[in-house]
C-alpha cells in the first residue's frame, strides 16, 4: 500500500515535472534549438554522404539496367557502345542537372529580396516527424531564419519551419499546418490556402459563393500576413465545388511544384526593411 | 572506445534505416539491447543522445519522443518482472509497446500544441514500427555479438 501512495506521488510529481518542462520550452523554445542544432545537423551530417553515394549508385543501376538492353549486338561494338552509353548517362544527368540549375539562376529576383539556393537531403525522418516536410543543406550559417519562404522557379513550395546551423526543415504546402494567403491571378479573388496532407490537391478556403474564380486559374501569394512575397504562383484551381450548407465555395488546388521529385530550392530572404508587397514576376508560363 | 564505435554505428544505421522508413524508431530497438545486457548506464547515456536526435528531427515540438523514452525504460523494468528479458516474446511485446506509445504520445503533444496530423499516417508509421521493431533488434543483436559483445557492464 505505502508503494502504490509512493508510486502514485511520484507519477503526479513526474507528470507536473513535464508539463512544467513542456510549457517553459513552448514559450522559450530553448530545448527545441537544442534539439534541432543536434539532431537536424547530425541527421544532415550522415544523410548528405548517403545522398550522393545512393543518387550515384541508382545512376550507375539505371545506365547498366540501359546498357544490358543494348548488349545484343556485336560482341566486339558492345564493349565500345557500353562505355559511350555510360558516358551519354552520366552526361545527361549533368545536362538535366545543369538545367535546373540554370532555371534556378535565372529566377527573376524580387525587388528588396535575395535568394539563398540549396540542395534537398531527406524527405520527413523519425517517428515524430509527421509532418510533409523536407529538409535542406542550407542553415542559420547560410542566413536561414525561421519563417521564409522555400520556392523553386515553378512556385512556392513551403516556409522554414525549423533552422540548425546548416541544415534547415521545410514545412511544405501541402501540410496540413500550412496555410498560405492567396489571391487568384485573373479575378483577384482572396482566400487562405491550407494543405491537404497528400501531394495531389490542396484546398482555397474562405471564398464567398458569390466570388469569381475558374478551373484552370492560378493562385499566386497575396503578400498579405507577412511571411511570403506577394505574387509567387502556388497552384493551380482543378475544381470547384458548392455546397448548400456552406457561404463558402471548396476550391481544390494542384500544386505547381512536385515535392516529391524536389532537388534544388531557393530561400527567399529579405533584404533590411522590405515592402511584403514588393511583387515577384514569375518567368515560368503556367 | 567500444562504447562509443556501438553509439556511432548505431546512430549512422538508425539514421540511414529512418531515411528509408519514415516514420519509424531505430533506436529503441539497441536500446532494449542494451538494457538487456544490464548496461544500464550506456543505455542511459545513448539513450540520451539518440533522444535528442529524434527530437531534433521532429516536426513537434520538444517533448513527444522524451515521453516515448522514458515510458519505455518503465516499461521494461515493469515487464522484466513477468518475462525473460532474453525472450523473443519479450521484445515482441516492447515493439507493440514502443508503436503504441509512439500512436499516443504524439496524438497527445499534436493535440496540446494545436497541430493537425493525419491520423491515416500516424496508424501507418504505428503499423511499420511494430513490424521493424523485432527486425531492427534482431539486426543490432546479431552486430552486438559479432563486434560489440565484450563491452563491459561496468560503466
Amino acid at each position: 500500500m505505502q508503494n502504490i501512495k509512493k508510486g502514485i506521488k511520484w507519477l503526479i510529481f513526474s507528470t507536473m515535472l513535464y508539463l512544467g518542462i513542456f510549457t517553459w520550452n513552448a514559450k522559450s523554445g530553448y530545448l527545441d534549438k537544442i534539439s534541432n542544432n543536434i539532431g537536424l545537423n547530425i541527421a544532415g551530417l550522415i544523410l548528405y554522404p548517403a545522398n550522393i553515394v545512393t543518387t550515384k549508385i541508382k545512376n550507375i543501376w539505371k545506365s547498366y539496367i540501359y546498357l544490358v538492353n543494348t548488349q545484343k549486338e556485336n560482341d566486339q561494338l558492345k564493349k565500345e557502345i557500353a562505355k559511350l552509353k555510360i558516358e551519354i548517362t552520366r552526361l545527361e544527368i549533368k545536362a538535366r542537372e545543369w538545367e535546373r540549375l540554370r532555371k534556378l539562376l535565372k529566377f527573376n529576383p524580387i525587388p528588396n529580396w535575395s535568394f539563398i539556393g540549396g540542395r534537398v537531403i531527406y524527405h520527413k525522418l523519425g517517428p515524430a516527424g509527421i509532418f510533409n516536410s523536407i529538409v535542406i543543406d542550407c542553415g542559420s550559417i547560410n542566413g536561414v531564419k525561421k519563417d521564409l519562404a522555400v520556392v523553386t522557379p515553378e512556385g512556392l513550395i513551403g516556409r522554414i519551419f525549423d533552422v540548425s546551423l546548416m541544415f534547415s526543415q521545410v514545412l511544405l504546402i501541402t501540410d496540413e499546418n500550412s496555410k498560405v494567403p492567396v489571391i487568384s491571378q485573373k479575378h483577384r479573388t482572396l482566400g487562405i490556402l491550407e494543405g491537404r496532407g497528400t501531394t495531389d490537391f490542396m484546398e482555397v478556403k474562405y471564398v464567398p459563393r458569390t466570388a469569381s474564380v475558374e478551373v484552370g486559374e492560378i493562385f499566386v501569394t497575396s503578400g498579405l500576413g507577412g511571411v511570403f512575397p506577394k505574387g509567387i504562383p502556388v497552384g493551380k484551381i482543378i475544381k470547384i465545388e458548392y455546397s448548400n450548407s456552406s457561404f463558402f465555395q471548396k476550391i481544390l488546388v494542384k500544386p505547381l511544384v512536385n515535392t516529391k521529385t524536389l532537388e534544388e530550392i531557393l530561400v527567399l530572404k529579405p533584404n533590411k526593411q522590405i515592402d511584403i508587397n514588393s511583387s515577384y514576376i514569375p518567368r515560368t508560363n503556367h | 572506445m567500444k562504447k562509443l564505435s556501438f553509439f556511432i554505428v548505431v546512430t549512422i544505421i538508425g539514421i540511414f534505416l529512418q531515411s528509408l522508413f519514415m516514420g519509424s524508431d531505430f533506436f529503441l530497438p539497441a536500446i532494449l539491447l542494451i538494457l538487456q545486457n544490464n548496461n544500464v548506464h550506456l543505455a542511459m547515456i545513448t539513450g540520451l543522445g539518440w533522444l535528442l536526435i529524434q527530437e531534433g528531427v521532429s516536426s513537434l515540438p520538444f517533448g513527444s519522443v522524451f515521453l516515448v523514452y522514458i515510458a519505455f525504460y518503465i516499461a521494461f523494468y515493469w515487464l522484466k518482472f513477468y518475462l525473460k528479458t532474453q525472450s523473443f516474446w519479450f521484445v515482441l511485446i516492447m515493439g507493440c509497446f514502443c508503436g503504441t506509445l509512439y500512436y499516443f504520445s504524439i496524438s497527445i503533444i499534436a493535440e496540446i500544441s494545436n497541430f493537425l496530423i493525419n491520423f491515416d499516417i500516424l496508424t501507418k508509421n504505428f503499423l511499420l514500427q511494430i513490424i521493424l521493431f523485432p527486425c531492427a533488434w534482431m539486426f543490432y543483436n546479431f552486430l552486438y555479438k559479432k563486434y560489440f559483445s565484450s563491452i563491459s557492464n561496468i560503466f
